[in-house]
């Protein structure tokens, strides 16, 4: 299959200011490569302060970087100006995680999920046919069409914001905590629908979200993130039954698990995590894990250990694999 | 082992809202034993929160306790006067809040925070004293350098160190039953691991009775004794926890139990919605709450509230497939 | 014919059901509220005062006249605003119904005449000055950085000076009178709606509806007319409909300091100004002026409040159930 996306030594820094001077710099992405696979659903987990909505929106330039490039269909989307901008607004879309604050209050149904077709002057018949279409798609009725955004619940407004990202036919969505603000019967119900538009539509997902079961209901590919860095990256299966990582190791011993049987056998032989997330502004050197890391060594914490296939697709950034 | 130390009969609150009536809570039972891990399960809105606060009658207004009985250690919670009461809140009872971020006072540091119930219910006989026990209280929930952070701000301390000053604080005074409302919900898997394991520990050593209240039915699986799950403000399901995970009886658990992603299984395994959404309680479906949301409704769950019956033994359900009509 | 009007009207409704039950929601909204109501029905006064008020004098002229010659009243009432007369500081009477000033002319008719004047004054004060204040809020909100830093540190600039002293220079440097009183309020009131304005657009902004646009490859310029600018303009208008009075009463002080309109424009502040020598013995000669001055300023302010309630939509959504529990 062919990349979609290649993301190659993406930077991004924000400094931090301390009345006139800069006393640091938050590392929320720092040297990250991986590809996004055509229609595939590319798994980004982490916890929070790691950097992977940075990173979502990096990918969208929705922020400029501050260096390294991210291809898009073979061409780098920083370099984009004018009428191709233009086109890959069109072709990627974002859906955020809250629904309460991505619609704008005063514009009715219509007039939200019209908005797209209108700026990008694209000819789609009949308006109002055209976003009936998109309502039902998402499972939301006709008589929803002229309605204001307050009058929906949360997982209404989460089917509005799809539809409005339906509406330039995107062939990638980067979606970012889609369900983190929905209870977990309404929750099942966007995934779902979410995974029917991949599979019907072909669209190409970056799925962005702290919660692991969910990314893995949902990605084919997954990635790791830890302060900045990928840790590792693998296939969905390939991740969760042989997590090489310790940082991975310990997120996914630390996910209780809805079977009391299962749950407590895990809690004998669970990895207790050990600290916390240190802050982003000048992270640890060398491997940013390394604090917290059960398995640390001398070189952890002098180099960075570089990301390594150790297998079929599977990467991984830890010294335990890596040749010294 | 069996002894009671809370029981909960008939409750109902309701919130006299502007818009309406909100039938928050329509008539919960339940009890719980002294010693257990006790948890509440629901989502958002269904009471969950609401029906633990009526214990330490701290029901944020404009609610209001209608109806029911609540009886702490044979105590009748709800005739007690205020000043009663207020002895249960922190001595006997610790309460440890949801958001911990705004839980303290930015303008104390958080050490004085969390021994003032123990200056307030006069278990120390001055400051000084306080500061002592509190450096101890910190050790207990592991946070490093105790004695230094005790000293620190809020702002100061990280979201998981904050939680731990939380739940420090509802310890303080040795309660005999803690409720803990959604203590992880904001706070990183790892952080979570670390508190639900902290929580576990105080239990080893004090033997504390805990009530756990999440939406996360992982976090019962782990934790909890007995269940109770809740369903726009009524309990429709209490079981053992073995059993309530392992043959769930009520369409609404196991319709939760269907519709929530876990890790172990296959992405190939799709999940089942419950379909709709939740009730607005200003105006309830009458009957079973549940009935416009069920897949096995019949005519008589349009009507008529079901009642809740034992199934197996301390297995209850409230629901017309088991109940004799 | 008449079928397609139909069809063109459900389709209307169809559209716009929505909207009309929110217009519908806004206006039960005021109406519950009977400090607004008061206040809007007391601003409906002062502006048909404000507009019609020489006609509306020569109409009460003409009709004390037509009644006095038909022997219906006694005394007919004058209503002398600008001539010297000899009735010099009489208190309230069926003449002067509500006294007269130290040259002898009535109240009633200066006051009358003195509203127009503080309209009209208020309202360029603020066509000029608002338009300013959103341009530059916007500009200020929107891009932040450096255009920020300079256009907040020249706000701030100014608003630095008390209002009134500011005011006070640059009218004085400017010579006594109407224009240079309202150039110096102009001056003066930018800055507050700068101000306002930006701090609207800083919390709009962060809404993620502003990034989805972006997302979808909408220019600067667009995202500002469309989704910044309606969700700013609430507060605008109950700040504004707040402001009136502001103006007014800034406008009242300066001339009753002997700034703004200059004799023998009738001015309601001017009027009490000239009144204050008098006091207390001929009260009514400030008091009267003075409490339409208030009443004026009550009445905005009044609206003002009830505007917050009926543009706070979460509000609306409070009465919401309140209207439809009652429906059923």
């Amino acid at each position: 299959m062919k990349a979609l996306i290649e993301v190659r030594d993406l930077v991004k820094y924000f400094p931090v200011k301390r009345l006139f001077w800069t006393i640091g710099n938050v590392h929320a992405v720092d040297r990250v490569s991986f590809d996004i696979l055509k229609g595939e659903c590319f798994g980004l987990v982490g916890e929070s302060g790691c950097g992977k909505t940075t990173l979502g929106r990096l990918i969208l330039r929705l922020i400029e970087p501050t260096n390294g490039k991210v291809y898009f269909q073979g061409r780098n989307v920083f370099e984009l100006k004018g009428k191709e901008l233009m086109a890959f607004r069109r072709k990627a879309q974002i859906v955020f995680q809250d629904p309460f604050s991505s619609l704008d209050p005063r514009m009715m149904i219509f007039d939200i999920i019209y908005e797209p077709v209108r700026v990008h002057k694209i000819d789609v018949g009949n308006p109002e046919e055209y976003v009936i279409s998109l309502l039902e798609r998402v499972g939301l009725k006709k008589e929803h069409l002229y309605r204001y955004p307050h009058e929906f619940s949360g997982g209404q407004r989460q089917r509005i914001v799809i539809a409005r990202a339906l509406a330039l036919r995107p062939i990638f969505m980067v979606l970012d905590e889609p369900t983190s603000a929905l209870d977990v019967s309404v929750q099942a119900q966007i995934l779902n629908m979410l995974r029917d538009l991949q599979k019907d539509l072909g669209l190409t997902y970056l799925f962005i979200s702290h919660d692991l079961s969910v990314v893995r209901y949902m990605s084919h590919t997954i990635a790791v993130m830890y302060l900045g860095k990928i840790v590792e990256i693998a296939s969905s299966e390939e991740v969760f039954e042989k997590p090489l990582h310790p940082y991975t190791q310990m997120l996914f011993s630390a996910i209780p698990i809805p079977d009391p049987e299962v749950a407590r056998a895990r809690l004998e032989k669970r990895i207790i995590p050990k600290g916390e997330v240190p802050s982003p502004i000048n992270p640890p050197p060398g491997c940013r894990f390394h604090p917290r890391c059960p398995y640390a060594m001398d070189i952890c914490k002098r180099e960075e250990p570089p990301l390594i296939e150790v297998g079929e697709g599977h990467k991984v950034a830890c010294w335990l694999y890596a040749k010294r | 082992m069996n002894e009671e130390i809370l029981r909960i009969e008939g409750l109902k609150v309701y919130f006299y809202t502007y818009a309406g009536v909100v039938k928050a809570i329509e008539g919960v039972n339940l009890s719980v034993r002294k010693g257990e891990c006790f948890g509440l399960v629901g989502e958002t809105g269904c009471g969950k929160s609401v029906t633990m606060r009526s214990v330490i009658k701290l029901v944020p207004p404009p609610g209001r306790i209608v109806s029911g009985k609540i009886y702490f250690e044979g105590l009748d919670v709800l005739s007690l006067p205020e000043s009663e009461v207020r002895k249960l809140r922190g001595r006997k009872i610790g309460f440890i809040v949801q958001e911990p971020m705004s839980a303290l006072d930015p303008l104390y540091k958080v050490g004085y925070q969390a021994g003032e119930p123990l200056l307030v219910h006069g278990l120390v006989k001055d400051v000084k004293e306080m500061w002592k026990r509190v450096v101890n209280l910190f050790k207990t929930v592991m946070i490093p350098e105790p004695k230094e952070r005790s000293r620190n701000y809020p702002h100061e301390l990280s979201g998981g160190m904050k939680q731990r000053v939380v739940i420090a604080t509802a310890i303080s005074c040795v309660p005999d039953l803690i409720i803990a409302d959604e203590p992880t919900t904001n706070v990183d898997v790892t952080i979570q691991a670390q508190i639900l394991d902290l929580l576990r520990d105080l239990r080893r050593k004090y033997g504390t009775t805990l009530i756990l209240v999440t939406h996360n039915l992982g976090i019962v699986a782990e934790m909890c004794d007995r269940v109770a799950v809740m369903y726009a403000g009524q309990i429709v399901e209490l079981a053992n926890v073995y059993d309530l995970f392992k043959d769930p009886l009520h369409p609404y658990t196991k319709g939760l139990l269907e519709a929530v992603p876990i890790i172990t299984k296959s992405r190939e395994v799709r999940l089942k919605p419950i379909p709709g959404t939740i009730p607005n309680l200003i105006r309830p479906p009458p009957g079973c709450r549940f009935h416009p949301r069920c897949s096995l409704v019949a005519e008589i769950c349009k009507r008529e509230r079901p009642p809740m019956v034992e199934v197996k033994p301390e297995h209850y359900v409230a629901c017309w497939l088991y109940a004799k009509r | 014919m008449f079928k397609s009007l139909k069809e063109r009207y459900e389709k209307w409704k169809f559209k716009n059901a929505a909207k009309i039950e929110e217009y519908r929601l806004m206006f039960y909204a005021f109406k519950r509220s009977p400090l607004s109501v008061a206040g809007s029905i007391m601003v409906i006064i002062f502006v048909i005062l404000g507009v019609f008020g020489p006609w509306i004098l020569d109409g009460i002229r003409g009709l004390m006249g037509f009644l006095y010659s038909h022997g219906i009243i006694r005394t007919e009432p004058s209503f002398n605003a600008f001539d010297w007369s000899l009735d010099v500081l009489q208190p309230p009477s069926w003449k002067h119904w509500f006294g007269t000033d130290d040259y002898g002319r009535d109240i009633f008719a200066r006051s009358m005449l003195g509203i127009q004047v503080s309209l009209v004054y208020s309202l360029v004060v603020l066509v000029v000055a608002i338009p300013i204040g959103i341009i530059l809020g916007l500009i200020a909100g929107y891009y932040g950085g450096k255009v920020d830093e300079v256009i907040s540190r020249i706000t701030d600039m100014f608003l630095a000076f008390p209002a009134l002293v500011l005011a006070m220079a640059i009218s004085a440097s400017l010579g006594a009178g109407l224009m240079s009183a309202i150039i110096a309020l102009i001056t003066v009131w930018w800055p507050g709606y700068v101000r306002l304005i930006r701090g609207q657009v800083l919390s709009v902004k962060e809404n993620l509806y502003i990034e989805a646009a972006r997302a979808v490859g909408m220019g600067n310029f667009s995202i500002i007319v469309k989704h910044i600018l309606p969700n700013v303009i609430s507060p605008l208008i109950i700040y504004t409909t707040m402001d009136i009075a502001g103006v007014v009463l800034t406008g009242a002080n300066l001339s009753f300091l002997g700034l703004g309109a200059q004799p023998p424009t009738p001015e309601l502040g001017r009027i009490v100004f000239d009144g204050l020598d008098y006091l207390p013995e001929k009260w009514w000669y400030s008091l009267i002026p003075g409490f339409m001055l208030f009443l004026f300023a009550l009445g905005f302010n009044l609206l003002g409040d009830g505007l917050r309630d009926v543009l706070d939509p979460r509000f609306r959504r409070r009465l919401e159930f309140e209207v439809k529990g009652e429906k059923e």
